[in-house]
């Protein structure tokens, strides 16, 4: 146990030194937000302008159909036939409707310049069923286009807030950042068990190459050797958790202090108020509003629970992939190429993983979201997704997955070290995957 | 006296013999070489001897008692042919970390490395990291770090 404790703290003590980890601790954080800014710039870039062509020869459709606010998609009337003369100008679509059947199904083409996508096709066939529906509206009702509008504007006030629990317990869910948040997890504990996987796996390398296994099991045994790295790096990986938090809340109180004064009065009324309330909204900014918006919905959730359970599948999912990378990186020797093909079958599982998690952040209630909480392969990355949720993880269910990830680590350490202990002093000839199962039943 | 005796010593690896009846005895305070052609069994014997293999059969007495891998890792210095070192790690601490993994103190192993670096003229290089090495200061390096702990 003495010599493991001097593996564990050389491994620490030399990462944590190296200027590598005090790049990486401070750069991550700022690449992923700079990544994510820069994904929904280009998104919103991307959605750029549709302009499209309508020539209407029913009469419904024409001046009825509404651009979208924000100017991303624009409808422009025409009688013009000549589809392709449109489509090379400055149009991106173009749509011809000759006549329209009541109470039937009309197929309705539209001409493209390149793919429309969904979210565009959507949108022009609401703006469309819409304008039919104002028409019959019109018709049978006689009701004019201003007094439709203001019914529907004086209809459409109800905003709908889930909640959960009664009186003291009740809280308000915001399933927009349970969402991100649980994914943001997701992917953090992805990306993290990629980095320090193969951190493990290329320090096994090294000690191979170098034949510094040798030396070393001589004194120690190889299962120590291999423990003394996984946790070592796991530490590691633990403190920069640490400094991350410890980063985030930093600036998260220093960012209070840029708030000015009076906003921020207007955000403990509301506050104290007990929320927004409808009528009140106008006697405080929107600045302040929102504020005290995103305070609440940042205290509607379990922070304890989310930071705790981050810890557990961060570990545990570490500990589970990292005694396999480490056998990986004992069977091969300086080739890359080697180990990248070795490391297919356990990369694999963790792409799979992260595939599902996007699925179940999104729907935490889905079986797909509860086999893949709890099969280990896959559970510290799809759990991660859906705990924010509320309601969608109950104790057992956590307790389960839990057990689960400990027993499956204790496999796979189990039969790793196996394989380890042959991989680390064979050298030359790669070992076939036949021979690396017959390691894992072979006594010492 | 003999230091270490080999008895009817045999090791298989699955059905390839590696190791094949080896019985020998090494008298204290002799050096001893051992010859062989590639694929001769002469690693895996000497893995044997310093406990990071066991034998199939066959027993090693080391001063004339049961060898003990696990106790007795401490009376052996083994220097196999290739550098074996962090490249990136520091002399001193280099050091340090492979005595206390044989079993010495802190104080201990600062007390022994300081005397033996003075011996070999290398007190200057406690702060140089392994890969600024050439290969023969190295290689004292990793003599002295062999013979630290004062093997037998």
């Amino acid at each position: 146990m003495n010599k493991t404790w001097l593996i564990i703290k050389r491994e620490y003590s030399t990462r944590v030194r190296n200027k590598t980890f005090l790049l990486s601790t401070f750069l991550l954080p700022l690449v992923m937000v700079l990544f994510v800014a820069g994904s929904i710039f280009i998104s919103a870039k991307n959605s750029g302008k549709n302009k499209i062509a309508v020539n209407d020869e029913t009469g419904i459709f024409k001046n009825n159909l509404a651009d979208k606010s924000d100017k991303s998609i624009v409808f422009i009337y025409t009688a013009d036939t000549s589809v392709n003369k449109l489509l090379d100008s400055s149009f991106d679509a173009y749509i011809h409707i000759k006549a329209i059947k009541n109470n039937l199904n009309n197929d309705i083409t539209i001409d493209v310049k390149k793919q429309l996508n969904s979210r565009t096709e959507d949108y022009i066939r609401t703006q469309m069923n819409m304008a039919m529906e104002n028409k019959m509206l019109e018709d049978n009702f006689s009701m004019s286009r201003p007094q439709l509008d203001s019914i529907r504007n004086s209809a459409r006030t109800i905003s709908l807030q889930q909640t959960k629990g009664e009186g003291k317990n009740k809280q308000q869910i915001y399933s927009g950042l349970t969402y991100g948040i649980g994914f943001f997890c997701g992917i953090l504990i992805y990306i993290t068990m990629f980095i320090y996987g193969a951190a493990v796996m290329r320090g096994v390398m090294e000690e191979k190459t170098n034949r510094i296994a040798e030396v070393m099991i001589s004194s120690v045994k190889p299962f120590q050797l291999m423990l003394g790295k996984i946790v070592g790096i796991g530490a590691v990986g633990l403190t920069q958790f640490l400094l991350w938090i410890i980063l985030i809340t930093g600036l998260a109180t220093t960012a209070h202090f840029f708030i000015p004064n009076d906003i921020m009065q207007q955000v403990q009324q509301i506050q104290s108020n007990g929320g927004i309330q409808t009528g009140s909204s106008a006697q405080f900014s929107e600045a302040a509003q929102n504020i005290a918006q995103a305070t609440d919905a940042l205290h509607s959730l379990n922070w304890t629970k989310i930071i705790a359970c981050f810890i557990f599948y961060f570990l545990g999912g570490f500990l589970f992939y990292s005694s396999l990378f480490a056998a990986v990186g004992s069977v091969v020797s300086d080739d890359a190429q080697e180990a990248q093909s070795l490391m297919l079958p356990i990369t694999m599982p963790i792409i799979f993983a992260f595939i599902i998690m996007a699925q179940a952040a999104q729907n935490p209630g889905t079986p797909l979201a509860f086999w893949g909480s709890i099969i280990p392969f896959t559970s510290p990355i799809v759990m991660m997704g859906i705990v924010p949720a509320a309601g969608a993880v109950s104790w057992w269910h956590l307790a389960l997955s839990m057990a689960c990830l400990i027993a499956g680590f204790l496999a796979t350490t189990w039969i790793a070290a196996k394989i380890y202990r042959t991989g680390i002093l064979l050298y030359g000839k790669k070992p076939t995957w036949k021979e690396m199962i017959k390691w894992t039943f072979k006594k010492p | 006296m003999n230091i270490l005796e080999l008895h009817h010593l045999k090791k298989y690896f699955s059905s390839q013999k590696a190791v094949d009846d080896i019985s020998l005895e090494i008298k204290r305070g002799s050096i001893f070489g051992l010859l062989g052609p590639n694929g001769a069994g002469k690693t895996t014997l000497l893995r044997m001897i310093t406990g990071i293999f066991y034998p199939d059969s066959g027993s090693i007495l080391l001063d004339g008692k049961k060898f003990d891998p696990t106790n007795d890792i401490i009376k052996i210095g083994y220097m196999p042919e290739e550098r074996g070192l962090y490249k990136k790690m520091k002399i001193g601490e280099q050091a340090m970390y492979l005595a206390q993994l044989k079993g010495l103190s802190k104080t201990e192993a600062m007390e022994k490395i300081k005397a033996w670096f003075i011996k070999f003229e290398m007190q200057s290089w406690w702060n140089k990291k392994v890969q600024d090495l050439s290969k023969g200061m190295s290689q004292k390096l990793q003599f002295v770090t062999t013979v630290l702990h004062n093997p037998r």
